[in-house]
């Protein structure tokens, strides 16, 4: 399917952006923008950037600040810029199983890290870098190649989306009918960072399901008690990968995180998928500021990673 | 032929010059390229081959990056290295590459394994061209383990042994398609039936029925080892416009400064027009009009039973507006004259 031109998509997503800011306005941290992108049939999608090292840097940690991050880590770029840091496979940005939670193949694993790192460059992330590995669980032995293949233009992040997400929109469209919203969320956390995050709410029909290093799993949990026992997890298991599904009647919500030990680097990218009804699933999402707890753990890491 | 031939084209990434003569820079080449090969891909080219150099004159040293490059911007064309100089890289490096390129380009990556006619890859990479056989001997046995997609337990003299190991990424579907390219040494082509890989001609002057003989040699290794053989292809230089004589006086003088380079780190001497004029009405230059251009090909094609035919389209500091323009009318005309002459 074609993807609608960038201006035909741009009316609907304007609407939705003052829509969206009306409603979140005043609870966005200083440093998050907004980008909308495309609207394609029934559904709109806007994706919410935080670039959360600046926002560390500017609330948090004045005078340690990105800058030493970046230095510690090596990377040559400005100590502003947002850095994603991409490995392939189980910690990487992009979901690491497919909808049916079978191991996808590293082919796909592959082009997935190509979409999502289009994506990036038209939401302002600022460097993108791939690391190399040898092993079955990290998809990326050849950095160059992949790099290569990331096309760096806008109009592509916009058509490259499209088939991103061809699929998540196609299971929107099947179990539409009681569905409310749909939200993909791919980050990778690192030390608490993610509280910036959001929470999610499904509506009542909601049953949350926790895997992996989240041990409990309590039926119908809000999402703010979700990313609150995520914590816990976090705190108690660092470095462990983290995956926690959310389902609803009809939709399964997937949310996927990893989390790696001793890396001060985070990105937070997120993206919704809201369905037509665009008013009234927006009243649906809300957004949270970091609890205290996790403030004071990345002021830490900051401190030890200076 | 069992399957329709396949028409593809070749480059080297030559320097070409610019608007006002002076050469453009390497990475606007290689921009250029990806260009072309995006126009190749929308006109219906089969294939296109990035050969790897390590020379002032050829801007492309990593085929895998700049097909990569291709591969985000094209539907369907296949990419390959014209050549991939196994002799002088790593083997399961070359795997990982093509086999990350087959994954973002959805299954379309090719390797022409070969041993290059350029030795700079040799003292660059601290390789001793006296071990020029063994190197692309034990090194195409490695990578030819690494098709199976299986473990490896490898050992040689050339690099540290492997034992039950993997190499990551996996090919998503089948195996990787890998040619072994030929200049014109039997034992090569023999090579090439020993490990079941279909074989890539290199015929870059004089009357290609001369390599009847390997056609029919590889054929006949085929036929002794017992197994179905695998496809021929043809890779010559060549250049389209308009008309014959168009397209012979816009190729003419860089062909010769491009020919007199290399023939003068050869020993060969200047090429004269005389030459140039011979080769492109009996040799291997395939230069013309759109439909001189296809009743050469159609006649190599016939002549060896081809099942793919790659045109090295550039030609030293030939310019990038005409190389588009070549591209163009091999697409529109060569293309759809030779599947008519052939069926």
């Amino acid at each position: 399917m074609e993807p609608a031109a960038p201006g035909a998509a741009n009316k609907p997503i304007r609407k939705l952006l003052g829509q969206l800011r009306s409603v979140l306005g005043r609870c966005v941290p200083p440093t998050t923008f907004l980008f909308a992108q495309r609207a394609r049939n029934d559904f709109e999608e806007v994706a919410l950037w935080w670039k959360p090292i600046q926002f560390a840097a500017d609330n948090h940690a004045p005078h340690r600040s990105a800058n030493n991050l970046h230095q510690s880590r090596g990377f040559d770029c400005e100590p502003s810029q947002a850095v994603l840091r991409v490995v392939g496979r189980l910690i990487g940005f992009g979901p690491p199983v497919g909808p049916d939670g079978v191991l996808l193949s590293q082919a796909q694993v592959l082009r997935d890290v190509v979409e999502k790192a289009v994506l990036t460059d038209g939401l302002g992330i600022d460097f993108i870098g791939i690391e190399e590995h040898h092993r079955a669980d990290l998809a990326i032995s050849a950095p160059e190649v992949l790099l290569a293949a990331i096309r760096v233009t806008h109009q592509t992040a916009l058509h490259r989306q499209n088939g991103a997400h061809a699929l998540a929109d196609q299971k929107l469209r099947d179990g539409a009918s009681d569905a409310v919203a749909r939200a993909g969320y791919q980050c990778r956390l690192a030390h608490g960072i993610e509280w910036w995050i959001q929470q999610t709410h499904v509506g009542r029909k909601s049953r949350v399901n926790f895997n992996d290093t989240v041990a409990a799993a309590p039926a119908a949990a809000q999402f703010d008690k979700l990313l609150l026992a995520d914590c816990d997890g976090l705190q108690a298991d660092l470095g462990k990968l983290i995956r926690f599904q959310a389902k609803t009647r009809h939709n399964t919500l997937s949310l996927s995180a990893g989390a790696r030990s001793r890396d001060p680097l985070a990105i937070v990218p997120f993206s919704l998928v809201v369905s037509t009804g665009v008013a009234r699933s927006l009243k649906r999402f809300r957004f949270c500021r970091p609890p205290p707890r996790a403030m004071e753990q990345i002021s830490k890491w900051q401190h030890l990673s200076s | 032929m069992a399957a329709p031939l396949e028409l593809g084209i070749d480059t080297f990434g030559d320097v070409t010059a610019g608007p006002d003569g002076a050469l453009l820079s390497q990475a606007q080449v290689l921009r250029d390229v990806v260009e072309e090969a995006v126009l190749a891909d929308g006109i219906g080219i089969d294939f296109i081959g990035v050969g790897e150099h390590h020379r002032a004159d050829f801007a492309i040293s990593a085929p895998e990056v700049l097909l990569a490059a291709i591969a985000s911007r094209t539907k369907r064309i296949r990419l390959g290295s014209a050549v991939t100089v196994l002799s002088s890289d790593d083997p399961i490096r070359v795997f990982q590459r093509f086999a990350t390129l087959d994954a973002v380009s959805n299954g379309r990556a090719e390797v022409i394994l070969g041993r290059g006619s350029f030795t700079e890859s040799f003292p660059l990479f601290g390789y001793e061209l006296r071990d020029y056989e063994r190197l692309f001997e034990e090194k195409l046995d490695l990578f030819a383990a690494l098709l199976s997609q299986s473990a490896i337990s490898w050992s040689g003299t050339t690099r540290a042994a492997l034992s039950n190991q993997h190499v990551f990424p996996k090919i998503e579907h089948g195996s990787l398609k890998t040619w072994i390219g030929v200049g014109g040494s039997p034992e090569s082509v023999v090579r090439a039936a020993k490990y079941d890989l279909p074989l890539m001609l290199a015929i870059i002057g004089g009357d290609p029925t001369r390599f009847a003989p390997y056609a029919d040699l590889y054929r006949r290794a085929f036929a002794q080892l017992g197994r179905p053989v695998r496809p021929i292809g043809v890779h010559s230089p060549g250049y389209v416009a308009e008309t014959d004589q168009q397209a012979r006086e816009e190729l003419w003088p860089d062909y010769k400064v491009m020919r007199d380079r290399i023939g003068k780190e050869r020993g060969w001497p200047p090429m004269e027009r005389k030459e140039f004029d011979q080769e492109a009405s009996f040799g291997s230059l395939y230069v013309g009009s759109p439909e001189t251009v296809a009743r050469k090909i159609a006649a190599t094609a016939k002549a060896l039973d081809l099942s793919r035919f790659d045109m090295k389209y550039s030609a030293g500091a030939l310019r990038h507006d005409k190389l588009m323009r070549c591209i163009e009318l091999y697409g529109s005309k060569v293309i759809p004259l030779v599947r008519e002459l052939l069926s």
